[in-house]
């Protein structure tokens, strides 16, 4: 029995061996798998084609071909869930109206599918990566929320061929850093239409260094990779200015008690504190901050994260600054010619409140994006089939100038970063009037031709 | 149940490793504290006045962490088990708190008569709180009376999520900002020559007030008399004609009383609530629970005051000392070691535990 | 009803019954579940979702309400129809009432998702009027319907029961049965069965250890030959596809003719396999152990055999989800040890599959600021190189967690571990370490797993799946010896009793630090595979949820038992989701926590041994059963409900 024992246990472990043989052997088979099923849709077409020319050979990255009648499949890749679900629904929503407003593709209908959560971790976006391209298809998707899980889903999109634009993703090492050299993330089908986040932080050391005159700030983030991120670009940049950031500090998420680290903030007698963080966080850092002593008359400069109303409104907030995205849209009318106005009037409409953050205009210019370019580089067949080359879409987007849309012109660099990219400083003047605080603007800055942070007004 | 047992254990490596534990975190904070001194010696620390502010916020957090705690402790004495849900009957108080003062805010209450637009927040967040409690406690619990430890804790968790995602469910995701403060209770007001906030004070005063009341109601009452039998030990308490059922739904109703007030008072103090509000304050009290002593209600205050105290000074008393950069982030990680130290050194915790006398191993 | 001595209907179980289900259907329509849940058909132009759910509330309600006229005999079929369908009638006149409240008040301003889509839906398109019309009349053949379904024979019910399921489960997995299908070829088939078969043969005649190793090794041979070389041979399936499921925008769903077929066919089949799947367990039964565990070892070479060659049917999505599920399997044998094994209850788990994630990705990455060059060895390793770092790595943490907790008793040892657990993430998170762990930044760009001639990529779901499925197999391999090694015998003395079993010579020193260390090693291994999945990390990752999520997989499992926990993964991850992954059932994505909460609440009171619990363990709680019921015979003396328990 005890010998038969023993060879049992050699033959788990030869299997296991096996095991390890198969998994290696069959490599080949996975890769050969997923060519043939880039080629069904190709063999599909060649059926039912009646002249030569069409579908057209597909290049490097695969194409699609759209039968008569089939809808075109785009993807959303958001955080509908969990803390931060308000930001990924207000996308989702952008994303909806837009393709409501851009009607069909040469005749096909636009599926968006169901919306696949990206937990706003690297989790979440490989899981919904993955769902995305096992579905035959999809030509872009628009996500994610978090930079956190657009890395992983990354990874999975670009192998697959898909495109990928993200509204609200800021983080510089997904593009680049403006200076010529891909962000150790940057991927050939990413793009966004969110800004970079050393622009923001740039032109608000700008503005806190030469028009507020501060030479001395201390810099609070949450430990979420964009506020930290943003937290270090605004104090790199602020240093390159020649300011002095006497404490680079941080708070947990769901921390309450504000007094020891702005203690901590206190302790380097800044002038500033730059807080790019979220609410509720950043309310309590306003509300405690008379408490401490040394910070009294410092200047309190938040960023995107905090501007909402309801934060607007604390009596404490009064005369903070706040940089951002510039989101006066106002103006501005998307591709459709669709006003900003409208837009918001019609998401009230659609959804039974205000939006609470800006994503949905930058999805909103995201998917216009998308859908033009399919629509221009897509081939009509003489069936009513549209065919799509995927890597052809993605260099389309690349090229990407001057495309009007509800967050401003966009123009797309070669790291996929085609944000307006303009910055601007709000001060909160009345706590009554919040709705005002959030349109004075008191400085704007943008992106120069060699990716330096110019001034527009201020 | 004697928890050392220094003479059945050889003195082993075990033990020189523990002792190095002590002497090592001992010499960290002694030094810590030394290097903050001598900063504060050049002047480039905190001034006195930082330090009183810090004490103060401290005690405030702690106040509320010592409430929910009481929560922990009394099931557990009881029960003898960890209600994770706790910090979600906490929420719901905190969340319903909100609607109430939102209403007694239109009405014009909430600022033409704060102490009773106050006094109704509080009644409306302790019944509700109270009654989340109670059902959690019938629907969850008592069909698993007498069950292995473990689940009752996994049914928790479970519970905790339930009512989590129930409320998100209800009222939505988004955070509800509570009322401005009326007037009288904003700014500072001064104390003992501290300059204290109005607030901080409120809560800290409300909080010891409805310590002392549930002290004198556990030691004074009947009911708190049978609630103390049942801790001792449950079987005993059933024969000498306890009605065991009542009295542990008694225990959960006044643990989530307590629980509601502390969302009110959270609310206070931070204004902004939502369905995860319960989660981490819920975590905190657990450990303010132990570091007390489990099972003691006294300890659980005392629990609460002195992590809150560790949360707000450990960071920038020890840490600082030691030049690390970013000590605010290290809160948790001052209260998780402070913890983990006196359990090192007093392994039932602050005030020691009251345990039952049944074997709870 | 008129029945005039003893009534054999318990009036106040039927309105019970009634109120239950219209409370159960006021609770999912005012949190937003039937609403959502309306944008997803399951048979396309039909039955949505959220109509669904009404629809089972009602005929659940029925059902109870049906049971309540059996109280003391058999009821007659007319009094269980008419006391099912008063039951159903209660509860329709609870959702009347409730819509006219929705109808009249708004309400919105508090309860956020009564929204005018919920009040458009409930009132079925029309006025008030039909949504009260529509509310009473569908309790009451909802009801009745339930009632009915009580009056069948249970294999008739579980049929019903179960076609329906099917026709939900096959319109849900639209994604996963349309990948498979289009993917489909000859090879799989033949390589799936010919080791499949192979195995159950020879697990059934062969006893000699030799022959059965060689034929093992034959026909997976052979499978993977077929698999590679039948390929070409595609299985055009996308007819099946078409007549599965309905391509519309905005979501596809199972068309009415297949929905029918599936219906009729899983009704059948679970007809006609009744009485093969009664004799099988009956023979199972009656095995003696020398046969019983043949053919165990016949399921562990089945099990292998589908590991390696189902993944390659299955598509992207499942390999995705079922390493997923590999990963929280492998915690969750780990912690199997330290928890069912030991008896540690250990809420920090995730410490050391962090401690595994990081130091991978730490001595892999090329953007890693840690760099040494000792002439055989520098960085960046590569994953193989970079293990061993990991075990020791772990092994130390695992020393750091349990030394201090040895002398720890339950609860201050699960708070404890759950502190070490949150100053490890906030560790990994901190500005002071992020020079070696990239902070709030996290690190990204690990590399993929070389194999030699071949690597496994985080982006390949198949490989990565492999590669779990290794390492689980190891873990596997590690806890069944360990169960009845001598290490295993001291650990379950101690947790029956450490002063017992100090007594009697355990070193509980050794016996509870082993268990940290080999627990830690093994979570260790399965953040080294995370890390390599998803190419970067970040602290987010490692929150106490993780050890939550964990402790749940085990315990749902069958704590003690590696198939228990296997089952447990796979039911709580791979179909689930946890929070911090996606589930197969994906669609209830902004209810699932909930879901999971009141799932987790049932099963620890109607099966809290687990789903697949070791034999003693569920002995166990038995005894600690009886010995509650004795108590509480005793103490409520009259007054307790039976019907809580």
């Amino acid at each position: 029995m005890n010998r038969f024992t023993k060879m049992r246990h050699l033959g788990v472990l030869l299997v296991v061996f096996a095991l390890f043989a198969a998994a290696c052997g069959d490599d080949d088979a996975t890769t050969t798998t997923t060519g043939a099923a880039a080629t069904t849709t190709t063999a599909a077409a060649t059926t039912t084609t009646a002249g030569e020319a069409f579908p057209p050979e597909a290049g490097p990255a695969g194409g699609v071909l759209i039968e008569a009648g089939a809808p075109v499949e785009i993807r959303a890749l958001q955080a509908i869930s969990g803390e931060v679900a308000f930001l990924g629904i207000d996308q989702q929503r952008g994303i909806e109206l837009a393709i409501e407003d851009f009607g069909d593709v040469h005749g096909h209908a636009v599926n968006l599918g169901t919306v696949e959560d990206d937990l706003c971790l690297g989790e979440g976006g490989g899981a919904g990566a993955t769902v995305i391209s096992a579905q035959p298809g999809v030509l872009g998707v628009i996500g994610t929320t978090c930079s956190g899980a657009a890395v992983p889903a990354m990874a999975i999109f670009n192998e697959a061929g898909i495109v990928m634009i993200s509204g609200s993703n800021t983080g510089p090492s997904l593009t680049s850093d403006f200076q010529g050299n891909a962000g150790e993330n940057y991927f050939p089908f990413y793009l966004r239409t969110a800004h970079n986040d050393l622009i923001q932080g740039g032109a608000a050391a700008l503005f806190a260094f030469d028009v507020l005159g501060l030479t001395n700030m201390c810099t609070i983030h949450d430990g979420d990779p964009y506020t930290s991120g943003l937290a270090g670009a605004f104090g790199a940049a602020f240093e390159t200015l020649g300011g002095e950031i006497s404490v680079a500090t941080s708070i947990n998420k769901g921390d309450t008690d504000m007094v020891p680290v702005l203690t901590e903030c206190a302790n380097g007698a800044p002038e500033g504190i730059y807080f790019p963080i979220f609410q509720p966080e950043g309310d309590f850092i306003l509300q405690q901050r008379g408490g401490v002593a040394g910070l009294e008359e410092v200047v309190m400069y938040g960023a995107d994260g905090l501007i909402t109303p309801d934060l607007f409104s604390l009596p404490e907030a009064a005369g903070a600054y706040f940089s951002g995205p510039d989101l006066g849209f106002e103006g501005n009318a998307g591709f459709t010619g669709e006003s900003y106005t409208n837009l918001v009037a019609r998401y009230e409409a659609a959804y039974g409140e205000a939006p609470v953050a800006a994503f949905h205009a930058h999805t909103y210019d995201a998917t216009m994006m998308l859908l033009n370019a399919i629509a221009s580089v897509g081939v009509q067949g003489p069936n009513g089939e549209l065919w799509v080359d995927r890597q052809e879409l993605r260099d389309f987007l690349y090229a990407t100038v001057d495309f009007p849309g509800v967050t401003g012109t966009l123009s797309c660099d070669a790291f996929g970063d085609c944000g307006a990219n303009t910055v601007s400083v709000v001060l909160n003047e009345d706590p009554t009037d919040p709705q005002a605080g959030i349109a004075n603007v008191v400085f704007r800055a943008g992106k120069g031709a060699g990716g330096e942070v110019v001034v527009i007004d201020s | 149940m004697q928890l050392l047992k220094p003479r059945s254990f050889r003195f082993s490596w075990v033990d020189t490793f523990l002792w190095a534990i002590r002497i090592g975190a001992l010499v960290f904070i002694v030094v810590g504290v030394l290097g903050t001194v001598s900063k504060a010696v050049d002047g480039e620390g905190l001034t006195a006045q930082a330090w009183r502010e810090l004490v103060v916020t401290g005690l405030a957090q702690g106040s509320m962490y010592g409430l929910i705690a009481l929560g922990y402790s009394m099931v557990y004495g009881v029960l003898g088990f960890i209600n994770f849900a706790h910090g979600e009957v906490f929420m719901s108080g905190a969340v319903t708190g909100f609607f109430a003062a939102n209403a007694l805010a239109d009405a014009g209450v909430w600022d033409s008569q704060p102490i009773v637009g106050l006094g109704v927040t509080i009644l409306v967040s302790m019944a509700t709180s109270m009654l989340v409690a109670v059902l959690i406690e019938r629907l969850a619990y008592r069909p698993l009376r007498g069950a292995p430890r473990l689940i009752p804790l996994i049914t928790s968790i479970g519970m905790s999520f339930f009512v989590q995602y129930t409320f998100r469910g209800l009222f939505g995701e988004s955070f509800k900002s509570y009322p401005v403060l009326p007037t009288v209770m904003q700014g500072r007001i001064s104390l003992l020559g501290i300059e204290i906030l109005k607030t901080q004070l409120v809560v800290i005063i409300v909080a010891a007030v409805a310590m002392a009341g549930l002290y004198t109601y556990v030691t004074r009452t009947r009911m708190g008399r049978a609630m103390r039998a049942i801790a001792e030990d449950r079987e005993i308490a059933a024969l000498m004609g306890v009605n065991v059922d009542r009295v542990i739904a008694l225990t959960f109703a006044v643990g989530g009383a307590m629980a509601g007030v502390a969302g009110v008072l959270w609310a206070l103090l931070f204004r902004q609530v939502y369905f995860l509000t319960g989660f981490l304050p819920g975590i905190k009290a657990f450990t303010a629970a132990v570091l007390g002593g489990i099972g003691n209600m006294a300890g659980a205050y005392v629990g609460g005051l002195a992590l809150g105290l560790f949360e707000s000074l450990g960071p920038l008393l020890v840490l600082d000392g030691w030049d690390i950069p970013s000590v605010s982030q290290l809160k948790d990680v001052v209260a998780f070691s402070a913890l983990v130290l006196i359990l090192i050194f007093r392994p039932t915790g602050l005030l020691g535990e009251r345990l039952a006398v049944e074997e709870r191993g | 009803m008129a029945v005039s001595e003893a009534p054999p209907v318990d009036r106040r179980k039927v309105l019970r019954a009634g109120l239950l289900g219209g409370l159960g259907f006021v609770f999912v329509s005012t949190i937003g579940m039937v609403e959502t849940f309306s944008t997803k058909n399951v048979i396309d132009p039909i039955l949505s979702l959220g109509y669904t759910v009404l629809m089972s509330i009602a005929v659940w309600t029925g059902y109870r309400g049906a049971k309540a006229a059996a109280v003391d005999r058999e009821a007659r079929a007319a009094e269980r129809i008419l006391s099912g369908a008063a039951a159903g009638l209660v509860g329709g006149l609870v959702g009347a009432i409730y819509v006219v409240w929705i109808n009249t008040f708004v309400v919105r301003e508090v309860l956020s998702n009564i929204s005018p889509r919920l009040i458009e839906l409930l009132n079925f398109g029309g006025g008030m009027g039909s949504g009260i019309t529509l509310a009473i009349v569908g309790g009451l053949v909802g009801g009745a319907v339930g009632a009915l379904l009580s009056l069948a024979s249970p294999l008739m019910r579980r049929a019903l029961i179960g076609a329906f399921l099917w026709v939900l489960i096959v319109g849900f997995l639209e994604v996963v049965i349309s990948q498979i299908l289009r993917e489909l070829h000859l090879g799989f088939i033949v390589g799936l069965a010919i080791p499949s078969v192979a195995a159950l043969v020879l697990g059934r005649f062969l006893q000699r250890g030799p022959a059965l190793v060689f034929g093992l090794l034959a026909a997976v041979a052979l499978g993977i030959y077929s698999a590679i070389n039948l390929e070409s041979v595609g299985l055009s399936m996308t007819f099946l596809i078409d007549f599965l499921y309905e391509s519309r925008v905005g979501g596809r769903a199972l068309t009415t003719p297949a929905a029918a077929v599936i219906f009729v066919l899983a009704f059948v089949l679970v007809v006609v396999t009744e009485r093969p799947r009664k004799r099988a367990r009956a023979r199972i039964a009656a095995m003696d152990p020398e046969e019983r565990q043949r053919w165990l070892f016949g399921g562990v070479a089945v099990f292998l055999g589908l590991g390696i060659f189902l993944p390659m049917l299955l598509g992207s999505v499942v390999n995705e989800l079922l390493a997923t599920t590999g990963i929280f399997l492998l915690m969750g044998l780990g912690l199997n040890i330290v928890i069912g094994y030991a008896g540690l209850l250990d809420l920090g788990y995730v410490a050391f599959f962090a401690v595994g994630a990081y130091t991978t990705a730490i001595l892999t990455s090329p953007l890693s600021k840690v760099s040494f060059d000792w002439g055989f060895i520098a960085t960046p390793l590569n994953f193989w190189e970079a293990m061993p770092f990991v075990i020791v790595a772990a092994a130390i943490a695992g020393i750091i967690v349990g030394t201090p907790v040895i002398r720890m008793r339950g609860d201050y040892l699960a708070i404890v571990t759950l502190g070490f657990g949150e100053i490890a993430r906030i560790l990994f998170l901190s500005d002071w370490l992020s020079g070696t762990t990239g902070g709030a930044q996290g690190i990204s760009r690990i590399p993929s797993i070389p194999l030699g001639f071949t690597e496994i990529k985080g982006t390949d779901q198949q490989m990565i799946f492999y590669a779990v499925f290794f390492f689980v197999l190891i873990a596997a391999y590690i806890s069944w010896r360990l169960q009845d090694s001598r290490i295993g015998r001291s650990w379950m003395a101690m947790r029956e009793d450490e002063q017992v079993a100090e007594t009697m010579g355990v070193n509980i020193v050794r016996a509870k630090l082993q268990a940290f260390v080999i627990g830690a090693i093994i979570a260790s291994f399965s953040g080294a595979v995370f890390a390599v999945k998803f190419g970067t990390i970040f602290p987010a990752s490692f929150s106490l949820i993780v050890s939550i999520t964990v402790l749940v997989v085990i315990i749902v499992g069958g704590m003690g038992n590696i198939p228990g926990v296997a089952v447990g993964a796979l039911v709580m991850i791979g179909v689930l989701g946890g929070r911090n992954s996606p589930g197969l059932l994906r669609e209830f994505e902004g209810f699932k926590l909930l879901i999971y909460g009141a799932l987790l609440i049932l099963m620890m009171l109607k099966r809290p041994e687990g789903l697949l619990p070791s034999r003693r363990r569920a002995r166990e709680l038995h005894q600690d059963e009886a010995l509650q019921d004795v108590w509480l015979r005793a103490a409520a003396a009259g007054e307790h409900d039976e019907d809580g328990s």
